[in-house]
């Protein structure tokens, strides 16, 4: 579960920092990105990172398979009487996880 | 019946000493619980002597005056074969860690002593492996110091402190906030590696 939420307050600082560098003041940055997360975390990804793409794109984009495995075990965590991920699937999240935050750093 | 008897050292407390008979999968293996003086650490530092052996109430869960050696005995079932498990000295640490935790819950449920702090690979410290059947005890391994997991963790690279002397330093005299994202992935990953599997 925390290594969820941290990739949600990543995504969340890296866009803020990218609104400040467009020359936004950090109130405007923190709004446009309080506007980004309005809805799911998912939507959230998909319009910051994955806009351009058609929903064929995305459906095989490493990045976003990487993405949904590290959503589909917090399902699991957060709905324990559906399955308990075992300690492979969970290292699995977390190398996930770094995956998308170095491929979040590069589109900076 | 052939059985692996392993030695290793916990830097902490968790149970009173003594022997245990653990059922785990089917096996059970007899732990004996011994505490160790460690308070030298401390004598030094307060400038003070401590004699005898005092006894911390309720216990000692830091390891400040005691640390936990630890034998366990492990029997072997009739397919398996003594070699291949002094041969992989990991999977020695996690059946290890396993009858450890096994114990550690039994007493922190029995007490109520919530502080209990449950043991991951990382607090095993073997250092010595044994076989013993009908013909008496064998040495198997003679031993390194230091943990076998030490700190190789694949997610993330890990620094010496020196590498980041100037980073450090740098934070810490301008007072900068650390990103929140960074705090909670470290959090995480040390939940893992000490087997939370709530929390991680």
């Amino acid at each position: 579960m925390i290594i969820n939420i941290s990739l949600e307050v990543f995504v969340e600082e890296f866009l803020t920092d990218r609104f400040i560098a467009e020359g936004n003041e950090e109130n405007t940055a923190n709004q446009l990105v309080d506007r980004l997360f309005d809805g799911k975390f998912h939507t959230t990804i998909r319009k910051a990172f994955f806009k351009n793409m058609t929903e064929e794109e995305i459906k095989i984009h490493d990045i976003w398979i990487k993405f949904e495995n590290v959503r589909t075990k917090r399902k699991h965590v957060t709905h324990p009487h559906t399955k308990i991920p075992s300690y492979n699937e969970t290292y699995r999240v977390f190398l996930d996880v770094i995956s998308i935050r170095n491929w979040i750093l590069t589109l900076s | 019946m052939t059985s692996i008897i392993v030695s290793l050292v916990i830097p902490f407390t968790f149970s009173d000493e003594g022997e245990y008979r653990i059922r785990l999968s089917g096996r059970t293996s007899i732990i004996k619980i011994e505490h160790i003086k460690n308070s030298e650490g401390l004598e030094k530092t307060k400038g003070i002597r401590i004699v005898g052996a005092p006894k911390i109430i309720p216990d000692d869960p830091s390891g400040l005056h005691y640390i936990t050696k630890v034998e366990i005995s492990i029997p072997l079932f009739p397919d398996e074969s003594a070699g291949e498990w002094v041969l992989n000295e990991r999977f020695v640490s996690y059946v290890c860690m396993k009858y450890l935790s096994r114990l550690t819950e039994v007493i922190r449920f029995t007490t109520h002593r919530y502080w209990i702090r449950m043991i991951s690979v990382r607090d095993i410290d073997i250092f010595r492996m044994e076989t013993e059947d009908e013909t008496g005890r064998k040495p198997s391994l003679a031993f390194r110091l230091g943990f076998p997991e030490g700190f190789i963790f694949q997610p993330i690279p890990i620094y010496e402190q020196t590498s980041k002397k100037n980073l450090i330093e740098k934070i810490l005299v301008k007072g900068n906030r650390l990103p929140l994202s960074e705090n909670l992935l470290l959090d995480s990953l040390n939940y893992f590696f000490q087997v939370n599997f709530l929390k991680r």
